[in-house]
């Protein structure tokens, strides 16, 4: 117990001296050291976080950093080194040490045989030692074989089997991440931040996966350089093109989607374009009602991605996004889609220092209209945000990562306008509009933050500083509200165009430490304080496109958010077992509910119909793991809280948040029966989702009034369900095309889970509820190709 | 509302062309106890007035909130008798003086402990506003149909007011519910004191209204509509709003969360005892294309 103290104590002690010197040197005198860069042979860039190790001798080990490099101090004499990083071929190289040496690693990507999303994992030593927690890295082969939806390969389901994430609700693509609500996630696809990542209420995302390189999930502890959300970051980065080209592609039974991929004239300019389109309104002709026989039904994604190496110092990646989802019957049609474009330049000004600039560009939007004889109906929304970001590294030693840099974003939000307008055959045509006031963000950050590694204490800490000042800008209609939400001017302020009119500030500490404790052990904790400027205002939980996002301003404070968060890493059996614990806790403040009654439709004075007060969440998440073998697969289990005090909501008392389900089990499982064939299960488990019930009922008016207990005091029954998948290899022996078949059963034993509640009343008079649940058991088949 | 219902059939019908289906749900319930439940309004117009008391009901089955028996109820310090009808009432020619608080006052042993609770609110009748002018406006009409809203002409008085409207049509009660019946604030920031013009557009006077149990009240030239233009004391004005919300609630897409309607009865009780003041006037329908004659 003594010499534990002692050694908590000797690194406490170490850590404050850190703040004065950063640049502790703890080398050996006497031994020689070999350095050099691990890269990826097909693009040349360095592999940031791959392991190299001495074979003969596990004690002497390390990761690469930023830019693939890596630095061992190592006594003379012959080692064989060994380079791995997970979704390439791991290599060895024999070298003998009489003085300082480079060893360079050239590592080949794995061909998938199913080529389309490419993720990478960190292995599992990489994840013990680093400071960062909470944060989750998929395999691209897991994200493959999931069975899905439709046969439908979606990186958010795969998402929301993780540990201390849930889905927001049957079929979503929303997701809860430790108890906070889906808007609190921020998702970035090329450093673009994305507002609406569903197509079809959420059946499916956004993310066409042939289109996707890599993601990651940080449930908390997220980087300084990113934030605007309280509780999670998913950052997915985009697929570059290959030089060797390719036509990859699947056919599925509700839709398809094809991807090329090559490049153009010297092996410095790759290309990649993706398409995807569902056709399940093909069909719906042969339909008998005369509805569902006009119905219009689809929606469609387009990628691109262009990447320049200009030179050694000098790459241009270009991603564009653009997708769009159309639904019509009979006189009423519903549009909504995303846009999104990223211009990069990364240049290196040196070995040690680098530059990565982005210019970004996001749109949302949605279209509603309707038409009768005498009228028509167009209700449009739009929320646009175009960035600027510029991120420094710089990378003194093998043991300091320092990254800083700024970000500036202007936001226009349109949240609805609706134009009602009369046809008549003669006299003059009458128009009528409601809408609700445009309004501008503009957010301005910088940031600071340090991953230093004291390889002799086994001690890894990560620390960080982020400033955040948000503007409101003209033109808009100001309503301010008194500390009774009654407005102060019922008809509102008129800001003119351009008039920086209110700003806040805010202030982002983060830091993590990681101890390796034993060579498979790791301890870690992290702090992070979050903010968020921008809000959906959402009605419904069963997943709607016709959200409003409106941002901070006078009368409408940032939400913020302070977590702690503590856990345990190990590996077993030679890293083939991974187990974890991790313990959370959240404060929140400022956040943000509807009051009872709220006027939500299309309603300009939206300050008066919120409440703000705080909120907390706890819980505890268990991890197991197995990474390889002829099984494979995870189980976790999640206890999780979460809560809200808001004065003026249910009596000021304590309520459960919407996002509070206790429990949470996922289960995955892979068995590769052979070569050729392979098979997933998954399981999932999760408390019912909080609901406001009426309990009793009494007359006023001619009208039954309910009577509740109080808000979200109910639960929906248990959602649980169980999928499975098979995946059949049809590959020959020496022929180009890489071919499979994949048949999924969503649902496997038909859970009616609920999507929506109704009341409904018998003939009898006795009211009751209904429920309606989307999916029965719902099988799919999918053919995919690559040559 | 028609916009609200349309958007809402997008959706179910979007949800209906995948697999979804519809099935009975059962919750277990909380057990919230009956909760006693005070109601009622007095007005200016003279006639016999009624307090209601009643107990809750579970939400979900069959059985229906009936009125009660109290041991004791005053208004303003006078004893009210019971009515058969099942409510307490005034004598015939009661009628509630502008500007006066009353005071209701409610002995009960709600709980059948043995032992007499008391239960208590007050209301401030407003003063009346006078309807001074009635008249149909025509609005967007069709081939088919000439739809009218009617316009109340009346002086608001400085300072927040909130006014109700109820509607007769040949002496029928149509506002008999209150998603049928009209408030509105009129506050300091918005057309303060001024004569009003106000179309009052919770009804669209067409050939054919909404009535009860799915049946339509249909109109005719001839009809007489009659309007009583209702100044509301502020704390049953707020209670008509959050009801109406409550019962608007048929679409959840749009929905937000639902909490209780709060009412001023004081002692732990539900419900409402406020007032109002009321001044009527009455105009004819005309004949014009898709109106029939009687």
């Amino acid at each position: 117990m003594k010499r534990i103290r002692t050694t908590l104590l000797r690194s406490i002690i170490l850590l404050l001296g850190l703040a004065v010197c950063p640049f502790t040197n703890l080398y050996a005198q006497d031994a020689f050291q070999c350095s050099g860069k691990i890269v990826d042979v097909s693009t040349g860039e360095g592999l940031q976080g791959a392991l190299v190790k001495v074979v003969s001798d596990q004690e002497f080990w390390t990761l690469t950093d930023a830019k693939g490099r890596y630095s061992f101090l190592l006594p003379a004499g012959d080692f064989l080194l060994e380079a791995s990083y997970i979704g390439y071929k791991t290599e060895q190289h024999n070298i003998r040490l009489e003085e300082d040496r480079e060893c360079l690693f050239f590592l080949t990507p794995l061909s998938y045989h199913l080529h389309g999303i490419t993720i990478f994992a960190e292995s599992p030593a990489q994840r013990l030692r680093k400071a960062e927690m909470s944060i989750e890295r998929i395999d691209a082969e897991i994200v493959q074989r999931v069975p899905t939806l439709f046969g439908e390969t979606d990186l958010l389901k795969v998402v929301q089997m993780l540990p201390g994430v849930q889905s927001a609700s049957e079929g979503s693509s929303g997701f809860i991440v430790r108890g906070g609500s889906p808007d609190q996630n921020l998702i970035l696809f090329d450093n673009t931040a994305l507002y609406n990542v569903s197509h079809m209420l959420g059946f499916f995302s956004i993310f066409n996966t042939d289109a996707v390189k890599n993601m990651t999930l940080y449930k908390g502890d997220i980087p300084a350089k990113h934030g605007g959300r309280l509780s999670s970051l998913l950052e997915v980065i985009p697929a570059d093109g290959q030089e060797r080209f390719s036509l990859d592609g699947g056919i599925g039974l509700i839709s398809s989607r094809l991807t090329l991929s090559g490049r153009i004239g010297s092996d410095n300019l790759t290309y990649l374009l993706a398409g995807r389109r569902t056709y399940a309104d093909i069909f719906l002709p042969l339909a008998k009602n005369e509805i569902i026989k006009s119905t219009v039904l689809h929606f469609y994604d387009l990628n691109g991605r262009m990447r320049w190496k200009i030179n050694n110092r000098n790459t241009v990646h270009l991603t564009l996004y653009n997708g769009k989802d159309r639904f019509k019957v009979t006189d009423m049609g519903l549009q909504f889609g995303n846009t999104a474009a990223t211009l990069n330049w990364n240049h290196f000004f040196s070995d040690t220092f680098f530059l990565k600039v982005f210019t970004t560009y996001t749109q949302y939007n949605y279209d509603f209209s309707g038409k009768t004889h005498e009228m028509s109906m167009d209700w449009v929304s739009k929320v646009e945000d175009a960035g600027l970001r510029m991120d420094f590294s710089y990378v003194p030693s093998h043991n300091h990562l320092f990254e800083f840099g700024y970000t500036s974003n202007f936001q226009w939000f349109k949240p609805g306008k609706v134009v009602g307008r009369s046809e008549m055959n003669s006299g003059p045509a009458i128009e009528q509009d409601i809408t609700m006031s445009q309004r501008q963000g503009f957010v301005n950050v910088m940031y600071f933050s340090n991953e230093h590694k004291i390889p002799a204490l086994r001690i890894e800490v990560r620390y960080g500083l982020r400033f955040t000042r948000f503007d409101n800008v003209g033109p808009t209609t100001l309503y301010k509200v008194d500390d009774k939400y009654n407005l102060i001017n019922e008809e509102g302020e008129i800001i003119p165009k351009g008039l920086f009119f209110h700003h806040t500030y805010g202030w982002e500490p983060r830091a993590g430490i990681s101890f390796l404790a034993l060579p498979n052990l790791s301890v870690k904790a992290s702090y992070s304080r979050t903010s968020q400027y921008v809000h959906l205002l959402s009605f419904s939980s069963a997943g709607s496109p016709l959200e409003i996002w409106i941002p901070s301003g006078p009368s409408i404070a940032p939400q913020t958010q302070h977590q702690v968060s503590a856990g345990v890493f190990a590996t077993l059996f030679n890293s083939r077992y991974e187990v974890s614990a991790e313990a959370f806790y959240k404060h929140l403040d400022n956040v943000l509910d509807f009051k009872e009654h709220p006027n939500l439709l299309l309603y300009d004075k939206i300050e008066t119909e919120l409440r703000f007060g705080k909120g907390k969440g706890y819980g505890l998440e268990f991890l197991v793991k197995k990474n390889d073998g002829k099984i494979s697969g995870w189980v976790s289990y999640t206890w999780s809280r979460a809560f809200r005090t808001i004065p003026g909501v249910n009596e000021g008392n304590t309520y459960r948040a919407p996002t509070d389900r206790p429990h949470n089990v996922n289960a995955v499982l892979f068995y590769d029966i052979t070569k050729r064939v392979q098979v997933s299960l998954n399981w999932i488990y999760a408390t019912g989702q909080p609901l406001t019930l009426p309990e009793g009922r009494f007359w006023f008016f001619n009208e039954l009034i309910p009577v509740y207990t109080e808000r979200n005091a109910y639960r929906l029954p248990d959602y649980h369900r169980m999928d499975a998948s098979v995946t059949i290899q049809l590959n020959r022996p020496g022929k180009r095309l890489n071919h499979a078949i994949h048949a999924s059963v969503y649902n496997l034993y038909g859970r009616k889970n609920p999507w929506a509640v109704n009341y409904r009343m018998r003939p009898t008079g006795e009211q009751y509820l209904e429920m309606t649940y989307l999916f029965g058991v719902v099988p799919s088949v999918t053919w995919s190709f690559n040559f | 509302m028609q916009l609200v219902q349309r958007i809402s059939c997008v959706f179910i019908l979007l949800a209906a062309l995948f697999t979804s289906c519809t099935a009975p749900m059962e919750l277990e319930s909380l057990g919230m106890k009956p909760h006693l439940v005070i109601t009622g309004v007095i007005s200016t117009e003279p006639g016999q007035q009624a307090i209601e008391i009643s107990a809750t009901v579970p939400y979900f089955g069959l059985a229906l909130p009936e009125n009660i028996r109290a041991e004791e109820v005053r208004l303003d310090g006078e004893l009210l008798q019971w009515d058969p009808s099942g409510m307490y009432v005034t004598d015939r020619t009661f009628a509630a003086e502008e500007g006066k608080t009353y005071l209701l006052e409610v002995w009960i042993d709600f709980d059948h402990d043995g032992e007499v609770e008391y239960y208590w609110a007050t209301t401030t009748v407003p003063s009346v506003h006078k309807l001074e002018a009635l008249s149909l406006r025509s609005v967007i009409p069709s081939r088919n149909d000439v739809p009218f809203i009617l316009m109340a002409g009346f002086y608001d008085t400085p300072g927040e007011d909130y006014y109700g409207a109820a509607l007769w049509i040949n002496d029928i009660l149509y506002s008999n519910r209150i998603l049928r019946y009209y408030v509105h604030s009129l506050n300091s920031y918005t057309q303060d004191g001024e004569y009003l013009r106000y179309p009052i557009p919770e009804w669209i006077i067409t050939k054919s209204l909404v009535w009860d149990n799915q049946q339509t009240f249909d109109l005719y030239a001839g009809d007489v509509l009659t309007v009583e233009l209702q100044t509301l004391s502020k704390e049953y004005y707020e209670y008509l709003q959050q009801a109406k919300i409550e019962k608007n609630q048929h679409f959840p897409l749009f929905s937000g969360p639902r909490g209780n309607v709060i009412g001023n009865i004081q002692g732990g009780a539900l419900g409402i005892f406020g007032s109002c003041a009321g001044s009527r006037k009455s105009v004819v329908l005309p004949e014009c294309p898709g109106l029939p004659n009687r």
